[in-house]
């Protein structure tokens, strides 16, 4: 046993000797590796979606009333498919992309749901999603009023001009959810994010979105040629699942209406230039406007607005530039290369 | 009972596993239900049961509402109200009956209150009504009958119009929109001095059946 021992002491002893001279050279030069260990953070997704809401199959399009915390009220009107208010809010410091990775609706009682109305209790629903633009609604997180801000924008149709749109697929009585294949869609909306601040946080003016169920039904279905009039027991679920990804933000920009210009003196010694401001992802805006010309002695650039005045002086080459100082102090510019000729 | 134990903790382990949700979410992903259920117009309209038509071939003078007519076929205004939550088109069916003792008769055209037979013409005049038209029971009817507009009332002959007026809906405080009511009356005239007679067993019974169809918010 004592001889077991050393035995295995004298090849531990061997084993470490090996291993030493094996990493020596990495002892024996000057520390010239670095070792850089990467690894995936996930970004925390902070976004509110309610995981209920309620619609009505309303065939004549009959008012549906709202009431705001306020006690004011607002009517959703003419739609076959109304749905209560519903909206998502990003309330992280990332903006998000947001799609629909799943969107199945189940049709109950006597009704199928199919891409199209026709004259009988067959459903066409859509799943509207739109992202809002609007300063109103940049309020505080613990705003009392912001409800009923996304109330009166859900109601306004305006907030839906430019909503995308995803159909719901065919779902025919009597089948099994699964056997249909539900619909997606990426990218149907930008949430912005959020400004933190020392309690809570300050929604962006594209924090959030509105989501909508919308579709078209026969008023007065028949079946077979006889009426087969709409019963309470008609119904539908509609099961969506939200996806949101980490969104690229567009930077705020200035464009020129000419990146290159060229003018002749002899039809006038004057011409003009406008800028437009495009604030992307951003809350930002100009607070003031700059017109510069890097070569005066060919043509000068002036105005503090977003047109500018050019005075060609004489031929040759001018890079005009207009600079945008925005809301944060942080600027924008855009040029235009400007040859003046005879 | 070592292994006993192993398995259990092993089978404690596992099972988790497979009982995950099929459509778990990810971390960024977010689920909606939305439950919808149908909702149905509530059809409620205020239609009276009886009206009286009197028929004064003679011209009598009668009061009606304090003042005084001399109609042949004199009928107060009545009036049907919408108190439904949705708009309603009205298609009516109007049925004429002599009365049983009588031997008048229900002509097609006006009798211009001349003839020796016992006619009378009679027709259905139905028209949108306001609010204060129904509170003064004075309804501006037309002076005279007009075949597009009117229904001339038969004997045992059910005549039909569709689409003869629209009843809006409600208002949000539940109340009967200002011109959500429908005025009609009986009008017409008859011989004066027929051979036989005006007597007591003279007499019409009219059906009117309305119809109401409910109308989408875009069609009113």
């Amino acid at each position: 046993m004592k001889f077991m021992n050393k035995k295995r002491f004298g090849s531990t002893v061997m084993a470490g000797a090996l291993a030493l001279s094996l990493a020596a050279p990495a002892f024996a030069a000057n520390n010239t590796s670095t070792t850089i260990t990467g690894a995936y953070t996930d970004i925390p997704i902070a976004v509110s979606v309610p995981t209920t809401g309620t619609a009505q199959i309303n065939p004549y399009g009959l008012p549906v009333t709202i009431t705001k915390s306020n006690d004011t009220t607002v009517d959703l009107v003419g739609q076959q498919i109304t749905t209560k208010p519903l909206s998502v809010k990003n309330q992280g410091t990332v903006s998000l992309d947001m799609g629909v990775s799943s969107f199945l609706v189940t049709p109950a009682g006597d009704i199928s749901i199919d891409t199209a109305k026709d004259t009988g209790k067959k459903i066409a629903v859509n799943l509207e999603v739109a992202g809002l633009d609007d300063t109103t609604l940049a309020v505080s997180s613990d705003s009392e009023n912001l409800d009923n801000l996304i109330i009166d924008a859900f109601a306004d149709e305006d907030s839906w001009t430019s909503a995308d749109t995803l159909a719901a697929p065919a779902f025919a009585q009597g089948a099994t959810a699964s056997t249909i294949t539900p619909a997606h869609k990426d990218n149907m909306a930008v949430l912005g994010a959020v400004t933190p601040k020392s309690e809570g946080f300050t929604y962006g003016r594209k924090s959030i979105a509105l989501f909508r169920l919308t579709g078209k039904l026969a008023e007065e279905p028949v079946n077979a040629g006889a009426a087969d009039p709409w019963k309470e027991t008609d119904g539908f679920s509609a099961a969506i699942v939200f996806k949101f990804t980490p969104h690229a933000d567009v930077a705020a920009s200035v464009a020129l209406d000419n990146s290159s210009l060229t003018a002749s003196i002899a039809a006038g010694n004057s011409g003009s230039l406008t800028a437009t401001f495009n604030p992307g992802d951003t809350d930002l805006t100009v607070t003031s406007w700059a017109w510069t010309s890097d070569t005066p002695a060919t043509a000068v650039a002036t105005g503090s607005t977003a047109n500018g005045a050019l005075t060609y002086v004489a031929t040759g080459s001018a890079i005009i530039t207009v600079t945008a100082t925005l809301s944060d102090n942080s600027t924008v510019t855009a040029t235009c290369n400007l040859t003046v000729t005879a | 009972m070592k292994r006993n134990i192993l398995f259990c903790v092993l089978l404690a382990l596992v099972l988790p596993l497979f009982t995950q949700p099929a459509a778990a979410l990810l971390s960024n992903q977010r689920a909606t239900i939305v439950e919808a259920v149908t909702r149905l117009p509530v059809i409620n309209v205020i239609v009276p049961s009886s009206v009286d038509v009197m028929i004064n071939p003679l011209q009598m003078p009668v009061q009606v509402n304090g003042e005084e007519v001399r109609d042949q076929i004199i009928c107060q205004p009545s009036f049907i109200a919408n108190a439904s939550d949705a708009a309603l088109k009205v298609d009516i069916t109007v049925t004429g009956a002599v009365a049983q003792k009588s031997d008048m008769q229900l002509v097609s055209s006006s009798t211009g209150g001349t003839g020796t037979a016992k006619n009378a013409f009679i027709y259905f005049e139905i028209m949108q009504a306001t609010e204060s038209q129904v509170e003064n029971e004075r309804v501006p009817w037309e002076p005279a009958y007009d075949a597009s507009k009117h229904l001339v009332v038969k004997d045992g002959v059910a005549a039909a119009k569709q689409n003869v007026v629209t009843l809006p809906p409600m208002t949000k405080d539940y109340e009967i929109a200002k011109n959500g009511y429908a005025a009609f009356r009986l009008a017409g005239d008859a011989a004066k001095d027929p051979a036989t007679p005006w007597n007591t067993n003279d007499g019409i019974n009219v059906t009117v059946a309305f119809t109401f169809t409910p109308l989408s918010y875009d069609e009113w």
